[in-house]
């Protein structure tokens, strides 16, 4: 039997206004579930590739200045 | 049948998801509206998530060269982490950098980018980037991505975009797209004749009816008019091709729209077509008007039909659910002009006729549905030239 687990994450982790969620209610358990599991490893991806691109954004610039640059991005 | 527009939208949805559309075919029966506030929301959601994150990107992209930023985008970000930086950046720098990135590259960024997020910096973009990726889109047969953009284009450069595109095909398939259809009219006022009949043309030989007739019933009134004047003055045999799509993909509504919106020859002409006027078409015709509360848009069409096209309509008008004639009596009520085109169909049918459909009204019609439709022609003064039918029903119903 479906369960909600990933339709309670998502509504944990993002912030979905009311009327997107719209079409989550109207879908049943199975594909509710399976498009919230779809989302749920987009945004985990998501966050993995912004922090792969930030360290390796970082790596473009001069050695001397990357201590700089990195108390700028992230102070 | 998936509407072509919950199509695109799932379309969209997996491109922001980054799987393949037919893992989320089970979206294809929900309604297109729906799955595009989810897209929206969701997009803003993800964007918000990791906002702290772009913005480092972009700040640390100000802090290098142009041509180091360009070969880090295209190198390092890829497409996808591109477009979402896209929008942080200062549009002047947005622009600096999109000269030095090879078009390619920028046409899969504009695939990822979200044209809500990223307006100001389209807003600045040179006409002559926008046709590059514009073409390179073309190319791929994105026209989705093609119509998210329309809406966020200054009018000027829209216009050399337009005017650069020679295909009349893609600009069809692209305004099917658009998704605030307000836009369309826009589009719509920069074609010429031509380019229109042209567009036209192409829902021919494309197959294509469905995404124009689509158009048609989303533009303005005077737009509707022009376009569907357009559509009636193609070969017979063309729209007897556009009968039986509509007929097929049960796009009638959307025909009747657009009949609707045309000139009154034009209309006496698709009206009186073969492939309008078969006995089966009249029913799914008739029917649309029921479901969709279009009645007033028929009547006015049914005083436009030949005598034997307008008895069919009468003749299928008693043999269909009572609650259907009881809403087009409903409509006709207190319509003089509506009334008399109504009266006109029954009364100018032969008396054997009226016998035959008096008979299958008592035989079919609660008593109170045939006693308004009667009444209607005491009103009009007009009971006598329906005394045949009437003679029948109460010999009938007894």
């Amino acid at each position: 039997m479906a369960t909600n687990d990933n339709f309670e994450l998502l509504k944990q982790r993002l912030a979905l206004p009311d009327e997107s969620l719209e079409l989550l209610d109207a879908l049943s358990k199975n594909h509710r579930e399976k498009l919230c599991a779809n989302v749920l490893a987009a945004e985990t991806s998501q966050g993995e590739t912004v922090n792969q691109a930030i360290e390796g954004a970082v790596r473009f610039v001069p050695a001397p200045l990357r201590r700089r640059v990195r108390k700028l991005l992230f102070d | 049948m998936a509407s072509l527009e919950a199509r695109a939208e799932t379309i969209k949805l997996a491109r922001l998801l980054g799987q393949p559309p037919e893992n989320f075919d089970y979206l294809l029966e929900q309604p297109a509206e729906l799955t595009r506030r989810f897209r929206e929301g969701l997009s803003d959601a993800l964007f918000d998530q990791h906002r702290q994150g772009f913005e480092r990107l972009a700040k640390l992209s100000g802090l290098l060269p142009t041509a180091i930023t360009a070969t880090l985008s295209s190198r390092l970000l890829g497409a996808t982490m591109s477009g979402r930086v896209a929008g942080e950046l200062p549009p002047e720098r947005a622009v600096k950098l999109a000269k030095k990135l090879p078009t390619e590259f920028l046409v899969r960024v504009c695939v990822e980018l979200d044209p809500r997020r990223a307006e100001p910096l389209i807003k600045q973009m040179p006409a002559d980037i926008v046709i590059k990726v514009a073409n390179g889109l073309i190319d791929r047969e994105d026209y989705i991505t093609m119509a998210r953009f329309v809406g966020a284009l200054p009018q000027d450069v829209l216009e050399q975009t337009i005017n650069a595109i020679k295909s009349d095909e893609v600009l069809l398939r692209v305004g099917f797209f658009v998704e605030n259809k307000s836009q369309l009219d826009e589009v719509i006022r920069i074609l010429d004749e031509d380019r229109l009949r042209g567009a036209i043309q192409a829902a021919t030989d494309h197959d294509l009816w469905p995404e124009a007739l689509s158009l048609v019933t989303q533009i303005t009134d005077d737009l509707k008019g022009q376009l569907g004047d357009i559509v009636a003055d193609q070969d017979e045999s063309v729209l007897d091709g556009l009968a039986d799509t509509a007929q097929q993909q049960q796009l009638w509504s959307a025909v009747l729209t657009a009949v609707t919106s045309m000139n009154e020859d034009n209309q006496r002409k698709v009206v009186n077509l073969p492939a309008v006027t078969r006995r089966e078409v009249l029913e799914s015709i008739i029917a649309t008007a029921h479901q969709q509360s279009m009645w007033p848009h028929l009547l006015p069409l049914i005083g436009l039909m030949g005598a034997a096209h307008q008895h069919t309509v009468a003749e299928l008008a008693l043999e269909q659910d009572p609650a259907m004639l009881d809403s087009l009596l409903d409509v006709v009520r207190g319509n003089e002009s509506l009334q008399a085109i109504f009266l006109d169909a029954f009364t100018g049918l032969p008396d054997k006729t009226q016998t035959r459909l008096g008979k299958k009204a008592a035989e079919h019609l609660p008593k109170s549905t045939y006693t308004q439709l009667w009444e209607i022609a005491l009103t009009a003064g007009r009971e006598q030239e329906l005394a045949a039918l009437d003679a029948a029903y109460r010999a009938s119903a007894g």
